[in-house]
């Protein structure tokens, strides 16, 4: 749709160009303008896509464990939103939350079953979805239908706004982690693991 | 006084970036155990995990029992009975502190009795941890844990006891035959609740494990052995298990399974 009303704009400023032909140099930079603009709109992201950890090398805790690293430099972006319609528990499995994950999964596969389930029966009974929602006598199927899409609709918001908790839990609590730590140990007075100076030699064969 | 400076400022990165320090680590398992954040403790398990297996050898006690202590309680809180056992028993035997030892009991027969252990055998645990009966070397302290950790057959435990058994084993320690048995147990992927059938201290102590094994065991031992090593490609071991596997009394339908697994080992060598 927003790509539909640019074009149709441009097609608008093309319009108007055409009566003055100084206007016409002022539509080629508007088109290749448009063009630039498409080419970074490789991924639909409404965050900053400046801020990861492809730009530049993080600065790691030493005993720092790689799963949470890859908590720590995992985001839920609007592109996991569309993954998640495809993929029931997207981001319960992107939050590392795989119990969870299945679970949707499973929620929504009943959901799927339970639509299948309804479009056979109609088509026994040769009804159409639109009898369905008006015949008396198809309320079981009424009902399958709206507790199948029900499942699906909440299975899939449940893993959205759910999994961005966990997500987001999970990674204040490797922030608290690695923060205290760090500061435990800067703190010299506190450590009573006092080293000593000494010589050793060594021999390698 | 100017060359002590320089020595004193040498020494300050080493403190600053120390490498699993016991204490850091320790005042932290202390603060997150009073909280009872059970997702936090969780998250720092792995991270606390790694940091033991560093101190198994360490001489210095009072830290190392306090340390060992507050894991048993992080485990114990989160709900890991298996592992806060495990841990109360490092820290009995390898690091024995007696204030800890009255103020942990509680702790330890409680989780000891989650693991499955009827009271008898918790109470033989305990008393057999007591300070008086312990072994004096620390390579047979270890030991000790390892052979009551193995006694709790629970899969949580693997690593830990193996990351133990290593550290033995590079002491130059000569294992003992159940624990090589045990490790094979585990390698071949048999899974603990089916070891506590197979293994017994009393049979494996001096002949190999094939030899003590009977029946329906052995069977099932060298199937999975056969299994385990057609999958990771050990095709010769394989094949030398199918022939003894053959020489066995089997009953017919095992012995019509016999040409499926030479044809799963030829498919691998392909």
């Amino acid at each position: 749709m927003l790509c539909l009303k640019l074009v149709v704009n441009i097609v608008e400023i093309c319009k108007f160009a055409e009566n003055s032909i100084e206007m016409k140099n002022n539509y080629l930079i508007i088109l290749i303008f448009f063009f630039v603009k498409m080419t970074f709109a490789q991924d639909m992201s409404l965050y900053n896509r400046y801020i990861g950890d492809k730009e530049k090398m993080p600065d790691l805790y030493e005993n720092m464990t790689f799963e949470d690293y890859q908590m720590l430099s995992r985001d839920i972006k609007m592109m996991d939103m569309m993954y998640a319609t495809i993929v029931p528990g997207y981001i319960h499995f992107k939050a590392k939350d795989t119990k969870r994950g299945y679970y949707i999964l499973a929620a929504r596969m009943t959901g799927y079953a339970g639509l299948t389930a309804n479009y056979i029966r109609l088509n026994n009974y040769n009804k159409s979805y639109r009898d369905m929602l008006t015949d008396p006598a198809l309320k079981t199927d009424r009902l399958l239908y709206y507790t199948s899409l029900s499942i699906i609709a909440t299975s899939y918001v449940y893993d959205w706004i759910h999994g961005k908790r966990v997500l987001k839990t999970k990674q204040e609590q490797i922030r608290y982690k690695y923060g205290i730590k760090l500061k435990m140990e800067k703190q010299l007075s506190f450590n009573e693991n006092l080293v000593n100076p000494s010589i050793s030699l060594c021999l390698n064969f | 006084m100017k060359k002590l400076k320089y020595i004193l400022l040498l020494l300050m990165p080493l403190q600053l970036f120390a490498q699993f320090d016991v204490v850091t680590e320790y005042r932290f398992l202390k603060l997150i155990n009073k909280q009872h954040n059970i997702g936090l403790i969780k998250s720092n398990t792995t991270n606390a995990e790694i940091a033991a297996s560093h101190f198994y050898l360490s001489k210095e006690k009072k830290k190392n029992s306090l340390f060992f202590d507050a894991l048993a309680n992080s485990f114990s809180i989160s709900k890991t009975p298996d592992k806060a056992v495990f841990y109360a028993l490092v820290q009995r035997i390898l690091f024995p502190n007696d204030s800890i030892a009255n103020k942990s009991k509680f702790m330890f027969q409680n989780n000891a009795l989650s693991t499955g252990l009827s009271t008898e055998k918790m109470n033989t645990f305990w008393n057999s941890t007591v300070t008086e009966k312990q072994p004096k070397s620390r390579e047979e302290q270890m030991l000790l844990v390892i052979s009551l950790a193995v006694k709790l057959h629970s899969k949580n435990l693997k690593t830990p006891i193996k990351t133990l058994g290593a550290q033995l084993e590079q002491q130059h320690f000569v294992m003992p035959t159940w624990y090589n048995d045990w490790k094979f147990l585990t390698q071949i992927k048999i899974r603990e609740k089916r070891i506590k059938k197979l293994f017994y201290f009393e049979n494996t102590a001096k002949s190999s494990l094939f030899e003590c094994l009977k029946g329906k065991d052995k069977r099932y031992v060298y199937t999975k052995a056969i299994r385990y090593y057609t999958k990771s490609r050990a095709l010769p071991k394989a094949k030398t298990l199918i022939k003894a596997y053959k020489a066995l009394k089997l009953p017919f339908y095992k012995r019509m399974a016999i040409p499926y697994k030479k044809l799963r080992i030829f498919i691998k060598s392909i």
